[in-house]
């Protein structure tokens, strides 16, 4: 029985605008879900559908096997943490944290032992008489945490609850909640455009574009089998190279970038697969870290060597994000630290043949 | 030097606007005679002014009066005026603008022209010569909702979602959340009612006939200008004192969240 379900979700405002086309995810009990994508693509409204904040157009929401979608927020037994954290500035943490409670009707001995183990678990006993106002953003978010541990929820919801913090906080916060995760076994839907994010905490990822679900599936998953090239491109850091051109078999199965007239040998294995689409346009997919400094002795039978010029080299200390191109093109690569030759000058570059992608040119389709 | 002008002419105009207020008071507890002198201290202090005042009108009874239709009103007015305003700042409905441009449009009539309308009804409900006809008419304030509403929108929506889903109704969330964060505007909203609900003079002259209803302006004013005080000047001013105390009283009490508010009215957030 998973823990929620969306079956068909669709939301359509009032200006017309359809913000989800028919969504449908199933959510374990215990999982931790995260809905990623770029702005307006229709995640949070999502979440805010499974709260209850946004009505439902079309299409059934069930939690625990309950219709919901006509059940007031309150009776969902939800919590969720906003992005802006949403406390309440005229009152205290303790009361922050224990007004849900108070509403309902929890007895007063009860709240207290909740909100101190809330408090305890996310290292808040010592500002609980503190009001909002005097709270850093760190702490802020704890307390919004807490507002929603204490209520013993079915499912936790959040949205973008990292994007008001610094760097190095919103790393700390986000093991945090991971380890709040494994410790409590609830469900948790998360909602971020930061792929890093989705990626580090995520049982599964559900990528969203333009109110569509492009692919759920594990990070893993996502990150080596994407379907299309949406995916492709947004997950992972620096993102995947991509190269417009067309399949052509002379001899060898080839790839011929289009407006440079580059050519690249494909490994054999890939013939059955890519068979239908010769002489047609292609697009062709590597990740950065699929691309190598060509050593220059030995031949590189498993990748396609290829003479680019240096644009720029961001060494950050562990490996070296190398910018290079070739009139037109423009490639990212993550190459371990080493002697690098200075922009300007020419490298020759390595491009594994094994991890090439290949995407449908009209659709986006991964083939 | 340019600080100390600017002191000379804000000296200057708290004088203009403080001196005649001072110089009633003062004069109310003057002998008759002195009241048309120059000095501003009476040579000798006198009651006597009070004492023609409460043995002529029945003023306590107008100010038990007045008190009891203006906290009816001022009560009322922040109840509703608030549910109004909520509904026209955080709750998405068809046809919000359109009553809330309504609500707007009503502020631009002219009293005058509500007068007689107003007046029919009230005679033709038979709240004539009662409090009901005092209080009925002034329930719900434009101005109040304008001012309420304004101050509800900068309350980030977050805050109410929040609410929502750890369990509050619509009408909970205005009065444990809304309410708390929007006293100075409560407390703005509540002060010009009071003050415009306490100084109302023609609608209780037209509505009121008999004495024991009186609010305490009819009362005053009929006393200085219909005969009441003999001429006497003394005993009007001291009438006049009394009427004007709530109001400072109020304004004192106040005064923090007043002058907050104002302040900050142009601010978001």
């Amino acid at each position: 029985m998973p823990s929620v379900a969306l079956r068909g979700l669709r939301k359509v405002f009032d200006d017309g605008t359809v913000a989800v086309h028919g969504a449908d995810i199933s959510v374990e009990e215990g999982e931790f879900l995260v809905l990623v994508g770029p702005s307006g693509c229709g995640k949070s409204t999502t979440l805010r559908m499974i709260a209850g904040l946004e009505t439902i157009t079309e299409g059934s929401l069930y939690i625990d096997d309950h219709l919901v979608n006509d059940v007031a927020p309150k009776d969902r037994n939800i919590a969720m943490v906003f992005q802006n954290y949403a406390l309440y500035p005229h009152m205290s943490v303790f009361d922050n944290m224990a007004f849900g409670l108070k509403l309902r009707k929890v007895p007063k001995h009860e709240i207290k032992e909740r909100v101190d183990q809330a408090a305890s678990i996310l290292g808040l006993e010592d500002i609980l008489e503190r009001k909002p106002k005097a709270l850093s953003g760190g702490q802020r978010q704890r307390v919004a945490v807490g507002r929603a541990i204490v209520r013993h929820p079915r499912v936790f919801l959040f949205d973008e609850p990292l994007s008001n913090l610094d760097a190095k906080l919103r790393v700390q916060m986000r093991m945090e909640i991971s380890k709040l995760h494994r410790k409590l076994g609830a469900t948790m839907i998360y909602v971020t455009h930061d792929q890093v994010e989705a990626m580090t905490m995520g049982d599964r990822i559900v990528v969203m574009k333009d109110g569509y679900i492009e692919q759920i599936d594990t990070p893993i998953d996502l990150y080596t089998q994407p379907v299309n090239r949406f995916v492709a491109g947004f997950i992972g850091s620096p993102a995947m190279n991509f190269m417009e051109g067309t399949l052509q078999q002379n001899g060898s199965l080839t790839f011929r970038e289009a407006d440079s007239g580059l050519s690249i040998v494909l490994s054999d294995e890939r013939k059955s697969s890519l068979a239908d689409y010769i002489n047609l346009p292609i697009t062709l997919g590597i990740r950065p870290e699929d691309i190598s400094v060509a050593r220059a002795d030995s031949a590189e039978n498993d990748s396609a060597v290829i003479e680019l010029k240096v644009e720029l080299l961001e060494p950050m200390g562990n490996e070296i994000i190398l910018h290079a191109s070739s009139n037109a093109l423009e490639f990212v690569a993550r190459v371990v630290p080493q002697e690098l030759p200075d922009p300007g000058q020419n490298i020759r570059l390595a491009f594994a043949r094994s991890k090439f992608h290949f995407f449908d040119h009209e659709s986006g389709k991964s083939l | 030097m340019k600080k100390f002008l600017l002191y000379i002419v804000l000296i200057l105009g708290a004088v203009a606007f403080a001196y005649p207020f001072v110089w009633m008071m003062l004069a109310s507890f003057k002998p008759e005679l002195e009241i048309g002198g120059l000095t501003l201290l009476p040579s000798s202090w006198t009651l006597d002014s009070y004492r023609l005042v409460f043995e002529s009108i029945p003023i306590v009874r107008a100010f038990l009066n007045s008190l009891i239709v203006v906290v009816a009103v001022t009560g009322s007015v922040l109840l509703f005026s608030s549910m109004i305003a909520y509904a026209l700042s955080k709750l998405n409905w068809r046809g919000r603008e359109t009553v809330f441009n309504t609500i707007l449009f009503t502020m631009m009539v002219p009293g005058m022209v509500m007068l007689i309308p107003l007046y029919t009804l009230v005679v033709r409900f038979g709240w004539t010569d009662s409090l009901v006809g005092l209080i009925v008419p002034f329930l719900m304030n434009a101005t109040a909702v304008l001012i309420l509403r304004q101050s509800f929108l900068t309350i980030p929506g977050d805050i109410l979602e929040a609410a929502r889903i750890d369990g509050c109704g619509e009408l909970r969330i205005l009065f444990t959340i809304i309410w708390p964060l929007s006293i100075p505007a409560i407390v703005t909203a509540g002060i010009i009612v009071f003050i415009g609900n306490w100084n109302e003079v023609l609608w209780p002259i037209m509505v009121i006939r008999k004495e024991e209803w009186m609010t305490m302006p009819q009362m005053v004013a009929l006393f200085s200008v219909g005969g009441g005080s003999f001429g006497k000047l003394g005993p009007q001013l001291a009438a006049a004192f009394m009427l004007g105390l709530p109001i400072i009283a109020l304004f004192l009490f106040f005064q923090r969240y007043f002058i907050s508010s104002m302040a900050s009215s142009g601010l978001k957030g």
